[in-house]
């Protein structure tokens, strides 16, 4: 998300804007605005011209025509309020058709949402306009790989890492590509250069000890799935991977042990992933926030309860609820005692 | 060439490419055959699965004949209205299907799901097991001549959602029992229709289900030979009621069995939303085992054990979730020895997001790996939701193909970004070797896909399809893909138990070419496959050398010269003890 990050802060300094000052999101009837916003398809947007923007760079500042929706759009992405994204850019993009900085954002807001196909039609436009722009657009590579267009992905990769060969995300994408395609020596190539420029990303760790396990080298598995984790514990996917690891080299006890640290981990999870669905689309939605924090309570993941009760409070202050609010206080102070 | 007569002039559906293996032959040989499931909207979760299909030779005339499981609608329970009925249409000598006559009329009854064919009584017939939301059907195959409906004293169960079934002699006394797989529970009365019942997918309200419904545990049904059969071993706690010598209810001497305490254990995995089941030797012991799938919910491998009785091993084996760790949306199974080494593959369909799941052996015994991606199928398949499937081998190279047949189960899914559509292409992989390439089974033609099975209905050697769509019907597709080998195709006449004996091992030999196939009519999605075995041989290929395991014990040895007989298949009819 890096890269992400730093288009959104050069945005906000050369908009020479607080968020303090911006708009806030409107948080009434939230589920139809999601819907309202899903419901669009991002190829009935109008067009500009291919090249329209080729000289086009952040650090020009955003077009005043676009400058209070892009804003809008800003406050809604740190709220996690992806919808709210997609709201606010959509009439921009249709008063200045293909506006890159819009562009941008509603791309990675569609990536977010898991809208893939989505998400590469609006980060496709955005290279149409402006191709310079192709080294901030890993996500596409992303998208493409997600809805099985893996040829594709892996060609965009390679355009990403041209422009931009220090991407540690593209480099993984690039990875993930490579093994959905059945390349395994192109994937671990990529991932050794991933892990060795950032040690601390456990989905490289895990991706390739998934290859190896796949190669049957399990003693490079073992290795590779320890690391990731070590950094992932409460996911639940290198606890799957080393339960087979250490069955298949006989370690018996451990690997029943490993099993049922898995399936705990998945049932968590399983508890969690659809209310972490429902909320990508309702991110305001009360309930939803407070089944949230009560499942990661449930997991005893104290940072996961942090961050929804901040979530949660953002939600209920907007919504003037007194109750919740005191309800989030208080589970604050218990889970900050634990 | 009675067919091609019809194909010039009867009229091929839209769609269809050069290159394409199929051609749509519906309007030719199986015109105007509707099949209900609810209504279009979809707004329960009962209207989404689709009824049930089973080839097989019914009056034993040398051609396939076809049962078509039809639903109902929520408007014909809530009214009290019987479902609608499963139909017979019988093989013809062109390939076509005519309606069976009043003799095999059957009923309608409850919401027909889908159906198992096997010999419960040991008269040397198919007899027809129809699945449904309710009763749980048997119909007796009157030596040929039509069916007579034996539920009442079956013993089979009258509630729960059954989807698919499958026939095996899990306790070796040479009578077929009968393994049921269900998937959840389910009422008009109480669970909310799409809209009102709050649940939503990629930000559009759709029917509830199967998240939030309860799973129903499969069942294990022991057959006593007669028609008759009776639970086995739910858990520990239902011993066999047929130990050896004891009276059955007709006053016949039951056979010993070989395992005479066995109990299926089922109760150690919990309850799944159940949708699929294949039987296979997992671990080649000559037992048959039972492998599930699941949505929502890990698959099961019930391993047969020798001191009688299963172990759910799917983790154990490798074959319980995607290789990611994820539990998938299982579908339909596809399973079969790919490389000749006697060790199964198993294709499983699963949701649209996910890859359909290859698991491949592992060079250590006992291991399977997940590698779909590999293989050149997870990737083609991650935007379509799955349900029908099979390995067959469309050109007979000696390659096994597979079919998968696709289509949502949200209508909502022609919305704006779902990434999928309701209506899909079906899917060929083509086996190359190390892995498949991804093809339309039929260039531009999109339905909303279902149960479907592989047979040859034409007998010229290659097997064709018959698959059943939600909105579509039932259609036909005739196998045109250019011939790199030649068929053979071996019938087994086993001596006990089923004359199609199921359970037997083949091991065929031809040229460099090593093959084996395990006798078994369940697969796919609530199907039955026909039970005669398709192998390739290369073109140059003088002689085979074909080798049949039997169940129970036993092999038989046949050694044969090519032959390009009979509308270019060699037909080998293997009697035990021959």
């Amino acid at each position: 998300m890096r890269g992400v990050q730093k288009f959104l802060l050069v945005a906000i300094l050369f908009t020479q804007l607080g968020l303090a000052q911006s708009p806030q999101v409107p948080v009434l009837d939230a589920g139809i605005r999601a819907r309202m916003a899903l419901a669009l398809s991002m190829e009935n947007l109008p067009r500009a011209k291919a090249d329209a923007y080729k000289d086009w760079n952040e650090g020009a500042g955003i077009d005043p025509a676009v400058q209070e929706a892009y804003l809008k759009a800003l406050q809604a992405w740190r709220q996690d309020d992806f919808p709210g994204v997609v709201m606010a850019l959509v009439p921009a993009l249709q008063s200045v058709p293909d506006y890159p900085a819009c562009l941008h954002l509603l791309g990675h807001a569609q990536f977010r949402m898991r809208r893939h196909e989505q998400c590469a039609l609006v980060l496709t436009r955005l290279l149409r306009v402006a191709p310079q722009l192709v080294g901030r657009t890993r996500h596409l590579g992303h998208s493409l790989a997600q809805v099985g267009r893996v040829t594709e992905a892996l060609a965009h990769y390679d355009r990403v890492l041209d422009a931009a060969p220090e991407d540690v995300q593209a480099r993984r994408g690039r990875a993930v590509a490579h093994w959905r395609a059945g390349h395994s020596d192109e994937a671990l190539e990529d991932l050794s250069q991933v892990v060795q420029s950032d040690p601390s990303l456990g989905e490289a760790w895990q991706l390739r000890a998934t290859i190896w396990y796949d190669l049957e080298e399990l003693q490079k598995a073992q290795v590779a799935v320890k690391r990731a984790r070590a950094l992932r514990p409460r996911d639940p996917e290198p606890a799957f991977l080393l339960a087979h690891i250490l069955a298949e080299l006989g370690q018996k006890d451990q690997a029943r042990s490993m099993e049922q640290t898995f399936k705990e981990l998945e049932r968590q999870r399983a508890m969690l992933r659809p209310i972490e669905g429902m909320l990508l689309i309702d991110p305001w939605n009360l309930e939803l926030l407070t089944r949230l924090v009560n499942t990661q309570k449930a997991a005893g993941d104290k940072a996961a309860v942090a961050g929804g009760l901040l979530r949660l409070g953002r939600a209920a202050r907007l919504a003037g609820d007194a109750k919740v609010l005191a309800w989030v206080a208080e589970q604050q102070e218990q889970n900050s005692a634990r | 060439m009675g067919f091609l007569l019809m194909l010039a002039i009867g009229g091929l559906l839209p769609g269809g490419g050069a290159g394409d293996w199929f051609v749509d032959v519906t309007n030719a040989v199986l015109p105007g055959v509707e099949v209900t499931c609810g209504t279009a909207g979809r707004d329960w979760i009962m209207e989404v699965n689709g009824g049930g299909l089973a080839l097989v030779d019914l009056n034993r005339d040398g051609h396939l004949d076809l049962v078509v499981v039809d639903g109902s609608t929520a408007k014909r329970v809530l009214e009290g209205e019987k479902g609608l009925p499963p139909r017979v249409f019988l093989g013809a000598e062109d390939g076509a299907f005519v309606r069976g006559g009043e003799a095999w009329e059957m009923a309608g009854d409850g919401w027909g799901t889908g159906c198992a064919v096997g010999d419960v009584d040991g008269d040397g017939w198919s007899d027809l097991v129809v699945t449904q939301w309710g009763q749980v059907r048997l119909f007796h195959n009157l030596q040929g001549a039509g069916f007579e409906e034996r539920t009442a004293q079956a013993g089979l169960p009258q509630e729960g959602w059954h989807t698919s079934a499958a026939f095996l002699d899990f306790d070796g006394d040479g009578r077929q029992d009968l393994f049921l797989v269900r998937y959840l529970e389910f009422d008009f009365a109480v669970h909310k229709p799409r809209g009102e019942a709050g649940a939503q997918w990629k930000g559009q309200m759709v029917m509830a289900g199967p998240e939030g419904f309860l799973a129903q545990e499969d069942l294990l049904f022991r057959g006593l030979g007669n028609g008759r059969f009776e639970p086995a071993g739910l858990g520990a706690s239902a011993p066999s009621t047929s130990e050896p010598g004891t009276e059955t209810g007709q006053g016949e001497k039951t056979t010993q069995p070989r395992k005479p305490s066995a109990r299926a254990g089922l109760g150690q995995a919990p309850a799944a939303f159940g949708l699929g089941v294949v039987t296979l030797d997992i671990n080649q012991d000559g037992r048959l085992d039972l492998y599930v799938s699941n949505d929502s919910h890990p698959n099961h491998l019930w391993v047969a054990q020798e001191e009688g009785g299963f172990l759910e091993q799917a983790f154990e084996w490798g074959l319980g979730y995607g290789a990611n760790g994820r539990e998938q949306a299982g579908m339909g199974i596809a399973c079969a020895d790919l490389n000749g080494d006697g060790r199964p593959a198993l294709l499983v369909t699963n949701f649209s997001g996910e890859p359909n799941a290859l698991y491949l052996p592992a060079r250590r015994k006992g291991a399977y790996r997940e590698r779909s991606s590999r293989a050149g199928i997870g990737g083609a398949s991650l935007t379509r939701l799955g349900w029908g499937t099979g390995f067959f081998d469309g050109d007979l190279d000696g390659e096994l193909d597979a079919f998968v047949l696709n289509g949502h189960v949200y209508p909502e899914a022609d919305g704006a970004g779902s990434d999928t559509t309701y209506g899909q292409q079906d899917h060929l992989y083509v086996g190359e070797g190390t892995g498949f390439s991804a093809r339309p089974l039929i260039s531009g033609q999109h339905f909303v896909s279902r149960a479907g099975v592989a047979g040859d209905l034409d007998g010229d050697g290659d097997q064709d399809l018959v698959v059943l769509t939600l909105d579509g019907g039932v259609r036909v597709l005739r196998n045109e893909a250019p011939r790199v080998g030649r068929a053979l195709v071996v019938q087994l006449i086993a001596r006990e138990g089923d004359r199609d004996a199921p359970g037997a091992r083949l091991e065929l030999i031809c040229g460099e070419q090593r093959s084996t196939r395990l006798v078994s009519t369940a697969g796919g999605f609530q199907g039955s496959q026909p039970s005669a075995i398709h192998f390739a041989m290369p073109k140059d290929a003088n002689s085979w050398f074909l080798k049949v395991f039997w169940p129970g014990g036993g092999t038989s040895e046949v050694l044969g010269r090519v032959s390009g007989e009979d509308n270019g298949r060699q037909l080998v009819r293997v009697e035990q003890g021959s």
